[in-house]
């Protein structure tokens, strides 16, 4: 099913004329938006499992990394988190790659328009954190 | 000054009967209120330096720890951020500290509402992670 704040998302969207796509699974509904920026493509998804207006909003793998790179990564995503706000990068370890998480809370009035934000602001962090981290797998 | 947000935050507060304390410089104004948990005390400052719902919420040194513990705590810091949604832990290398960190989106429409939400979170998260820090710290 299409939970509300899914479908709230996506009528925002529409009036934005921004491209997405709409999944839905058996506990959840999602809106997918793909946005490429100057480093990197990303597709940015607002995840809802029931009708309130709590969306958990992720871009999943921005960037993967071999496992003896670990411990850097862990240090670059800890210093992405105290310089970036509204974004939490985290490792995840068993894919070994660095998500972007944001929670949008559930007492949100218009969770199109807190969607909106997102959309135009994880972009802009993830284009910036990108060769950070590049730097950090890929540098001597 | 005192901005709006710390103003209308002020306001929820007072209509929920929470004790808190109003700061203000030159460049912000904060709403801050202590909460006392299961294993810790923790503060919680909203923090705005302008008039709109843009609130930065930190609770400083949830923990502090050695700095022979950091990688130790880094990789820890990053589970909690893997499990716990809305806030995100940070480790202050200065103060070989760890904080934890909301941030208001400026669309918030009423940044009194969300205040009181996160009320009621982030204690409960910081609360669950405590033990787990304090055996990595301690352990």
């Amino acid at each position: 099913m299409i939970y509300q704040a899914t479908q709230a998302i996506a009528d925002r969207f529409e009036e934005e004329n921004y491209k997405f796509r709409i999944s839905e699974e058996e506990n959840t509904s999602r809106v997918i938006a793909g946005v490429t920026c100057d480093n990197t493509t990303i597709d940015i998804h607002f995840i809802s499992s029931d009708d309130d207006n709590d969306v958990s909003v992720r871009v999943f793998r921005l960037v993967r990394f071999p496992e003896d790179k670990l411990d850097t990564i862990l240090r670059v995503v800890n210093a992405l988190n105290r310089q970036f706000r509204f974004a939490r990068f985290i490792v995840d370890e068993d894919d070994r790659s660095v998500d972007i998480h944001h929670d949008i809370q559930s007492c949100t009035q218009d969770v199109g328009e807190a969607a909106v934000e997102m959309f135009c602001r994880l972009p802009n962090i993830a284009d910036d954190a990108f060769p950070q981290l590049m730097k950090a797998i890929w540098g001597n | 000054m005192v901005y709006q947000a710390t103003q209308t935050i002020s306001e929820r507060f007072e209509e929920a009967s929470l004790r808190y304390e109003i700061h203000e410089t030159e460049h912000f104004s904060l709403l801050e209120c202590t909460m006392v948990t299961r294993h810790t005390t923790l503060v919680m400052r909203f923090l705005s330096s302008d008039d709109s719902n843009g609130v930065n919420l930190r609770v400083s040194r949830a923990v502090r720890f050695p700095q022979a513990k950091r990688a130790e705590v880094l990789r820890l810091v990053n589970a909690l951020n893997c499990e716990f949604r809305f806030v995100k832990f940070v480790v202050n290398d200065a103060e070989h500290s760890v904080d934890v960190l909301y941030d208001f989106p400026r669309s918030t429409a009423d940044a009194g509402e969300t205040a009181m939400e996160l009320i009621g979170r982030v204690p409960d998260i910081v609360d669950e992670a405590y033990p787990r820090l304090m055996r990595t710290i301690w352990g």
